[in-house]
């Protein structure tokens, strides 16, 4: 800090010869006049006088660091329009120059077209202190951050890459973003040179503020502003005035406490309809959740249920479900031969998934709906966006990717997502890119033909396991570092993380959905659907 | 549409009358932003929810908009000036 006051003294006192021995630590910009000697005109710890020593060719700027400052150097007044060539001392401008081109130990500088005209001192770099290198080093992943911020950002749009780009060109993005990561690298330059140390706090708030700054730019709206807006949707739905299950109910039924970060948690029972749990794991993530539940199922006093399937469907049906068909079935098949298999039954009872009654009775409906009444054997096995499909109706906009394909020998084989074509490829990974698990709603199914006969089988080059032929909600993507995460609806409360590879080469199927809000809307005016 | 249980908002004044005259420039934001055609998109003005002043964000209007054909729900937001009477900073998002 020494070294600063020095600095201040400079700036403060115009007259201040600085002599051998003093120590400064900041960035001059000199003046050139002809047929005058070179003078101070400003000092500054700002990177935009980068701007300034551009606008103007006149004007240089010197570097003076931790090193004596020469004797001789003349301090003017902070003013560049105060009268030239009062100083009886000069700056010795081609001599310093000399010096610095001698260096070897001179770090890259600042410098522009202007470049030939600065002066490097020499720097002690093996001065630095652990707490400067650290701070410099925190920071220079910063143009890594703006892209994927930007990338972010852009997500929410929607856009395939070429109209993302278009965009950018089209609104000075492009050139907003190189300016910005040209200014913070000279910042960073700046703080690596300087003796001065920039706090974690300042380096810390010098992001926000920048990455708001890009944010305000982009037109970002703020997340609490989405929040309130999805809830006044809501509102704008029970305006409309069809909803039948209260928010109360709603809560009590669906909502437990720990719910909503990772979703609710859901357990698959012992009977195999992992694609009709995950796919209502992954619709219970969906914000329109609430929307779906409430305008579409009835509790009665006696605490049957009355279920519109499709949900919010147009011409749905409604299903009703008792408690009874909620509980626990003893199984018929007890000790007998499982069909396809070598093996026997076990199970004395089939049961509901493990969850909120509200879930239990949704996944009854469903099997009540396609089997006309809730059997949970004939359930077994099927596909996620079936079940979506089958839930949703036409309200959902549909989209499935299959990798499974015929062998020569009539088998069916599951090479996975990544043998794809070109054209669905580019599809898969257009959707990926820009899966918000709020909007989209998917469950993807591994490969029925991996782990040979265990029930199994290791992610190559991870501790991870997956089962062959399971379906899988997806929980979020992280498109930025590729990367997948999804849920095995054995146990909702846990995650399952892949690199985009992994998720392509062990998944053979994407079965997803999304909200038809036009649909939606139109429906909700229309009493005669109600339950 | 069936409206006969839905309160009525005041079309001239408050938000709504303020998003009615901006309607054409609420759309086109939704338009440049996510490559939609205008013909598609419905403010939601007839539902009292449907446009509002945010209490998360005084100062601005908050606009629901539908994509009928996408069967999106957009969120258009601006900046009103109270002297001026008038919005600008015109910002979309995709609520689902």
């Amino acid at each position: 800090m020494e070294d600063f006051k020095i600095q201040q003294k400079v700036i403060k006192e115009p007259e201040y010869e600085a002599v051998d021995g003093d120590y400064l630590d900041s960035i001059y910009i000199i003046k050139e006049v002809p047929d005058t000697p070179p003078r101070i005109v400003t000092e500054t710890a700002d990177v935009s006088y980068v701007d300034l020593v551009a606008d103007d060719p006149l004007m240089h700027e010197v570097r003076v660091t931790d090193e004596p400052v020469q004797a001789g150097l003349e301090a003017a007044p902070n003013d560049m329009s105060a009268p030239q060539g009062e100083s009886e001392q000069a700056f010795d401008f081609s001599a310093s120059l000399q010096e610095s081109t001698n260096s070897e130990d001179t770090p890259a500088v600042m410098n522009g077209s202007e470049g030939e005209f600065i002066v490097n001192e020499p720097l002690n770099t093996g001065e630095f202190s652990n707490q400067q290198v650290e701070e410099r080093e925190s920071t220079e992943g910063f143009p890594e951050i703006i892209d994927a911020e930007m990338s972010t950002i852009e997500s929410e749009f929607h856009l395939p890459p070429e109209m993302i780009q278009e965009v950018r060109t089209e609104l000075g993005v492009t050139r907003v973003i190189a300016t910005l990561k040209e200014k913070w690298e000279n910042l960073l330059n700046y703080t690596g040179l300087q003796t001065r140390k920039y706090s974690k706090t300042e380096i810390s708030e010098k992001y926000q503020t920048t990455i708001e700054d890009i944010k305000n730019r982009e037109g970002e709206i703020r997340p609490e502003v989405i929040k309130e807006a999805r809830e006044e949707a809501t509102r704008v739905f029970e305006g409309r005035g069809l909803f039948t299950l209260t928010k109360e109910e709603f809560n009590t039924y669906f909502i437990s406490a720990e719910d909503f970060d990772a979703g609710p948690e859901l357990k698959q029972s012992n009977i195999g309809d992992c694609y009709l749990v995950a796919a209502i794991h992954a619709l219970s993530r969906s914000p329109n959740f609430e929307t779906i539940c409430r305008a579409s199922m009835l509790r009665q006093s006696d605490g049957s249920w009355e279920i519109k399937i499709p949900l919010l469907g147009e011409q749905s049906d409604v299903v009703k479900i008792t408690q009874e068909e909620i509980g626990a079935q003893n199984n018929n098949r007890f000790f007998k031969k499982v069909p396809g298999k070598i093996s026997l039954d076990l199970r004395r009872q089939l049961r509901s998934l493990s969850g909120n009654e509200g879930f239990q009775a949704l996944e009854a409906a469903y099997m009540k709906h396609k089997f006309g009444s809730v059997d949970r054997l004939a359930s077994e096995g099927g596909h996620g966006d079936e079940a979506l499909t089958r839930l949703g109706g036409d309200n959902f906009v549909r989209y499935s990717i299959d990798s499974a394909t015929y062998a020569q020998n009539e088998k069916i084989i599951y090479p996975g997502l990544q043998s794809i074509d070109e054209e669905n490829l580019a599809y898969l990974d257009h959707y990926l890119e820009n899966f918000d698990p709020e909007t989209h709603i998917a469950t993807v199914s591994t490969k029925h033909d991996a782990g040979g006969l265990s029930n199994k089988y290791r992610v190559e080059g991870t501790s991870t396991y997956l089962v062959p032929g399971h379906a899988y909600s997806i929980s979020a993507v992280d498109s930025q570092n590729k990367l997948v995460t999804v849920i095995n609806p054995w146990d909702t409360t846990k995650l399952i993380v892949l690199t985009l590879d992994q998720f392509k080469e062990n998944f053979s199927r994407l079965s997803a959905v999304r909200i038809n809000n036009a649909k939606l809307l139109g429906r909700m005016t229309n009493k005669s659907n109600m339950v | 549409m069936n409206m006969e249980n839905m309160e009525k908002p005041d079309m001239e004044t408050g938000p709504h009358g303020l998003a009615r005259r901006y309607e054409d420039s609420i759309k086109n934001a939704v338009v440049e932003r996510m490559g939609v055609l205008a013909e598609e998109l419905e403010l939601m003005l007839e539902d009292k929810d449907g446009v509002y002043f945010s209490e998360e964000h005084p100062g601005t209007l908050c606009c629901l908009v539908l994509g009928r054909e996408s069967g999106h729900l957009y969120l258009a937001t601006a900046e009103f000036s109270e002297p001026d009477d008038i919005l600008g900073e015109f910002k979309v998002a995709t609520l689902s």
